[in-house]
């Protein structure tokens, strides 16, 4: 059974870079959604099933840390890559302070950021799992009759 | 006669004495003589009654070794309301002494008030010269030359300052005169131009000159101002003042090249941060092409070389992003945390990183290092600051030409010792190609290099001198051309006993 394409929400407000990787990964293989702003970033993560946001941290309407703490907060958050212009320290600390997967400076090659979406995805399939089969144990549990011990999620 | 009439024909006599002896000294005891004559007295003489400044007691007598007249009937003189004396006659015919002792009151009374005016003008003149003195002694205090010339161009006042030094001249031996033959070396047609256009237009000059004369080049502030003493209006003397700026002129040369760097620093950063973006576009697109290449439909061929290109483009890219990185660096509000550091284990730690740097396989590195000196800093930025002295020491050894078998071989001295007072020292010194004095000055610039292209930013110095500036340290440089470079880094030595 082939695994399900990884969905990947590439925020950049840079349009011919948000084009260039956008093409890029789904001639990797992934499946991409491409918004130019932070807020329909958030509007899109919110509204739909993403693995992966790689989001820019300058961008206009919302940044990319702002997009971050929204995607965070959803039931079921995607792994986040932000991209930084400037490389900044302090971007970087809080973007990772914030529950970032991970951090790119541009001008980044486009194979490393493919290489660290694939990780993210990942790291939020085993997730996934580990929902699946705490779920699963609690049930068992139940069916026999043992108090539930394992808690419920992250 | 009777004693009115002796009395009366006393008069005109005193009179014409008087007139020929205006000092009383001379003239009392002249008048008791006179007195006594006509009166056929033994002794004639004026007591004090010590009322006033006077003793009591005789002060005049007709003549120094005269009697004193001190048994005879007295007769009060009185002034200006007030008993002045007494004059007492010893002996001789009674006579009527109104008069006279009117007339010689009026003598004692305006010699006692002469004698007054003198003290009190004499203890005026003795705080005047006091005051004097004590402004004398402010002007002498001064770290300035100062000198005053009058409307003839002669010297009224020098003040000590002037006197010392290589161009002092004594005071003595400038008071008085005129000003071009006290300065026999300045240009006195220039000179008298100068003091002119102050005296005729009542407006200060200013200017600085460069001297030599003390065997380094020093710089003097001069500044001729008008002055008009006695509240003439137009001004009647010039008040010179000489202040050797050359320390200030330095600081203020130092301070607006830190300005400088700072500003340049921040606007590259600024430009830095919006390249960053089109720098990602190019180097995604030039990723594109290159893997569409790689993946070209059977039988079809790229035009020869287009791989190499992209790979240049990409190369390129990432030596923008480099110089993007240091830029950053340079500007950056740091976050740093600071410790007390011994300053001889930063330089052990920089070399032990360095070790294996290509750059270092042909340079020796000696070190001479002062033993427990400590500074309070970043560990990792001042690891970075002599890590940026230590590669550029090794380019420039690389550069200058290799020594003879039997010659040391060129290489770099780490030297850690204490500098004056409070500050600790950390120098670099090569046996490299040195640098141009014209490059001297600007080492410490952003994008100032004098590598070829693509092998140096021209950042490593601006970053350095930025982090030692923030420790409240200071960077010089020292070269001569192909004789070697010392950059010698000052900070500021960590308090004793602070822990560690």
């Amino acid at each position: 059974m082939d695994a399900p394409p990884i969905r990947v929400l590439v925020a950049e407000d840079e349009e011919h870079l948000g084009l260039l990787v956008g093409q890029f990964l789904r001639g990797r293989g992934l499946e991409v959604a491409l918004v130019r702003d932070g807020l329909e970033a958030a509007a899109r993560l919110a509204a739909e099933r993403f693995d992966v946001a790689l989001v820019d941290v300058q961008m206009p309407g919302l940044d990319g840390l702002g997009v971050l703490a929204r995607a965070r907060a959803l039931p079921r958050p995607p792994e986040v890559i932000v991209a930084t212009g400037n490389g900044a320290a302090a971007a970087v600390a809080a973007a990772f302070a914030g529950g970032a997967y991970g951090a790119v400076a541009k001008p980044y090659r486009m194979a490393e950021v493919e290489l660290l979406v694939r990780r993210a995805a990942e790291t939020r399939a085993l997730r996934d799992e580990v929902e699946v089969l705490r779920a699963e144990v609690a049930r068992l549990r139940e069916a026999a009759g043992v108090a539930p011990e394992v808690g419920s999620g992250e | 006669m009777s004693a009115a009439d002796r009395a009366a024909g006393l008069l005109p006599a005193l009179v014409r004495l008087a007139a020929e002896r205006p000092a009383p000294d001379q003239l009392v005891p002249a008048a008791l003589e006179c007195v006594r004559q006509a009166l056929g007295a033994e002794s004639c003489a004026v007591w004090g009654d010590g009322a006033g400044p006077q003793a009591a007691g005789v002060r005049w007598r007709t003549a120094p070794d005269a009697p004193a007249a001190d048994g005879g009937g007295a007769h009060p003189l009185v002034a200006g309301g007030a008993r002045v004396g007494t004059l007492r006659v010893h002996g001789g015919e009674p006579a009527d002494l109104g008069p006279v002792c009117d007339f010689l009151a009026a003598i004692v009374y305006h010699a006692d008030e002469a004698a007054r005016a003198q003290r009190v003008a004499a203890a005026h003149a003795a705080s005047a010269d006091a005051e004097r003195r004590f402004v004398g002694d402010v002007i002498d205090a001064l770290p300035l030359g100062v000198y005053v010339t009058d409307r003839d161009h002669r010297v009224r006042l020098w003040n000590r300052k002037r006197e010392l030094g290589t161009l002092g001249v004594a005071r003595e031996a400038a008071v008085g005169r005129p000003i071009f033959e006290v300065l026999p070396r300045q240009d006195a047609a220039l000179m008298r131009a100068e003091f002119e256009a102050v005296l005729a237009s009542g407006q200060p000059q200013q200017f600085e000159i460069e001297s030599h004369s003390t065997g380094e080049a020093r710089t003097y502030r001069l500044s001729k101002l008008p002055m008009a003493p006695d509240d003439a209006g137009r001004p009647t003397h010039v008040l010179t003042l000489g202040e050797d700026v050359t320390e200030w002129k330095a600081a203020l040369g130092r301070s607006a090249q830190a300005e400088k760097l700072a500003a340049v620093g921040q606007l590259a950063a600024g430009v830095m941060h919006e390249i960053n973006n089109p720098l990602g576009t190019i180097a995604a697109c030039a990723e594109t092409m290159t893997l569409a290449l790689a993946e070209l439909p059977a039988g079809a061929t790229a035009p020869a070389g287009f791989g190499e290109y992209l790979r240049i483009v990409d190369h390129e890219v990432h030596r923008c992003r480099r110089i993007a990185e240091s830029l950053l660096e340079l500007s950056r509000a740091k976050t740093v945390r600071r410790a007390r550091l011994a300053l001889d284990d930063v330089v052990e730690r920089t070399l032990s990183l360095l070790k294996h740097h290509t750059r270092f396989k042909r340079c020796p590195v000696r070190l001479d290092l002062g033993g427990d000196l400590a500074v309070v800093a970043d560990p990792d930025q001042l690891t970075q600051v002599l890590m940026i002295l230590l590669l550029n020491a090794a380019d420039a050894v690389a550069a200058a030409p290799p020594r003879g078998e039997d010659e040391p071989a060129r290489g770099v001295t780490v030297r850690t010792a204490p500098g004056r007072e409070g500050l600790a020292v950390l120098e670099v010194a090569d046996d490299g190609v040195g640098i141009a004095p014209e490059a001297r000055g600007r080492v410490f610039e952003p994008f100032y290099t004098t590598k070829a292209p693509g092998e140096g930013t021209g950042l490593g110095l601006s970053i350095a001198y930025g982090i030692v500036r923030d420790l409240g340290g200071d960077v010089a440089v020292d070269s001569e051309p192909g004789a070697g470079a010392r950059f010698r880094v000052t900070l500021p030595a960590a308090p004793e006993g602070d822990a560690p």
